[in-house]
């Protein structure tokens, strides 16, 4: 199923996941209130995780699933031949506080697990499967995935994770982009007028090109318009680094200012950047935020992002 | 005149398929540790009539840096894109799918240019077809266009 022992964390919509490293997020859609995503290795689509908002009938989804998967074709006459069990354990539910849930397994030329579950803490209904070969031995990988499954975050925060770029944000952050390209992977986040991004370089010698990271920022950041910003070298998690702030550039910003304070309102409007080079992993690490005072999570992001596995 | 449709290969076909540089490039290393390729001008009759006409060049350069270089390298014929990803990934300390991604995109583009062709091994999906139709199932093709 996967050759490697390495794990990668995924993060996505407030669902968070340990998969094996070679698992890569395939596809996603939705938002917090009902989404879907799927994770795939080379060879197929190893995990899938549907949730919504509210509960379900667990029994009854389950048998629905079950009909899914044993019977095909237009009016589901026909039999697709695989071996379905619904007293399969496929997590402990010790593991699982705080959630109803139920398990269902299959075995053909494709096996897999799945549960389903009403979490009491975050409100939500989700489905999750994971599937293998019958000729890998993949349930043991199965279960440790579906164990290490889980919906909501702790204390405020939650997980994002793609490709082995991994942190935590406020939970009340919503996802307003993110782009993955063949070696540069951004995710941005947005409450109201606040702010947060987190990108990642590789192939770092390419993008430095001998530079040290404040001249690359300074270059790369010196024509922006959207924020004033002034910025030093400093250490960031251990590494040679870059650390920026200033304030947004917006039209009438002064005047929002006075505004916001009128109402008794923080104006949005501070910038706080830090950049990173970890040669250990061979990365540029970026986390930005534009926030009120008092909404300094700049540097909490910052700490949660693990550039590197200490050896 | 028979139109060929271009065959379509399967997930593990093109990871198993193994990129060829073209051999009637010339290259040099360039200073900044990648390669410089030279493909010359086609000798075809009408090549060179048009080349009366308009200023063709009698080659074309391509430069690719230390890290085309690496994949150009690499473009023997003996490594698929499989183990060019394993590669590139140990080396580069890149995820599976960046490394994946990244050489795709370069190899597609050097193939699209005539540098290099892909060997793919028809046996996976030969044998697939023969465990139905009895058929003997050895072979490889080439992909790739003239330079």
């Amino acid at each position: 199923m996967s050759e490697t022992t390495g794990r990668s964390l995924i993060g996505w919509q407030g669902i968070s996941v340990r998969v094996p490293a070679d698992w890569t997020l395939g596809a996603v859609g939705g938002d917090k209130k009902a989404g879907y995503l799927r994770v795939d290795d080379e060879k197929m689509p190893r995990l899938q995780v549907k949730w919504s908002r509210g509960r379900m009938n667990l029994e009854q989804k389950r048998k629905e699933y079950v009909k899914r998967l044993t019977r095909r074709g237009r009016f589901r006459r026909r039999a697709t031949g695989l071996e379905v069990t619904t007293d399969e354990r496929v997590v402990s539910k010790r593991s699982k506080r705080k959630k109803e849930l139920v398990g269902y397994g299959w075995r053909g030329p494709q096996c897999g697990i799945g549960v389903l579950w009403n979490c009491e803490v975050c409100g939500r209904a989700l489905i999750a499967q994971v599937a293998w070969l019958l000729e890998e031995e993949g349930h043991e990988t199965a279960r440790e995935v579906l164990d290490s499954l889980d919906d909501h975050g702790t204390g405020g925060w939650e997980t994002w994770g793609v490709d082995g770029l991994a942190f935590l944000a406020p939970e009340k952050y919503e996802l307003s982009g993110w782009r993955r390209m063949t070696r540069y992977l951004e995710v941005s986040l947005a409450r109201g007028a606040a702010q947060l991004k987190v990108a990642r370089w590789g192939l770092v010698p390419m993008v430095l090109e001998g530079r040290p990271v404040k001249e690359w920022y300074e270059e790369e950041h010196r024509r922006r318009r959207d924020v004033r910003w002034d910025g030093e070298r400093a250490e960031v998690k251990g590494h040679e680094g870059v650390r920026a702030w200033g304030e947004r550039r917006r039209l009438g910003g002064g005047v929002r200012r006075m505004a916001a304070r009128l109402v008794r309102r923080e104006a949005i409007d501070r910038f706080e950047g830090y950049a990173w080079h970890c040669p250990e992993s061979n990365r540029l690490y970026l986390v930005e935020s534009v926030h009120g005072k008092g909404g300094e999570i700049t540097r909490g992001v910052v700490d949660s992002v693990v550039c590197h596995e200490e050896e | 005149m028979r139109l060929r449709r271009r065959p379509r290969l399967t997930p593990e076909q093109v990871l198993g398929s193994r990129p060829v540089r073209n051999r009637a490039l010339k290259t040099e290393p360039t200073e900044g540790g990648g390669i410089r390729v030279y493909a010359e001008r086609r000798g075809d009759w009408w090549v060179r009539l048009l080349a009366v006409i308009f200023p063709i060049p009698r080659e074309r350069v391509v430069e690719l840096d230390a890290i085309g270089g690496e994949v150009w390298e690499l473009c023997d014929g003996e490594h698929s894109l499989r183990e060019m990803t394993r590669i590139f990934r140990e080396r580069h300390k890149l995820t599976r799918a960046e490394a994946e991604w990244s050489l795709r995109t370069y190899l597609r583009d050097l193939g699209k240019r005539g540098l290099l062709g892909f060997v793919v091994d028809k046996r996976a999906e030969a044998g697939r077809k023969s465990a139905g139709k009895g058929e003997e199932g050895e072979g490889e093709q080439a992909h790739g266009k003239r330079a």
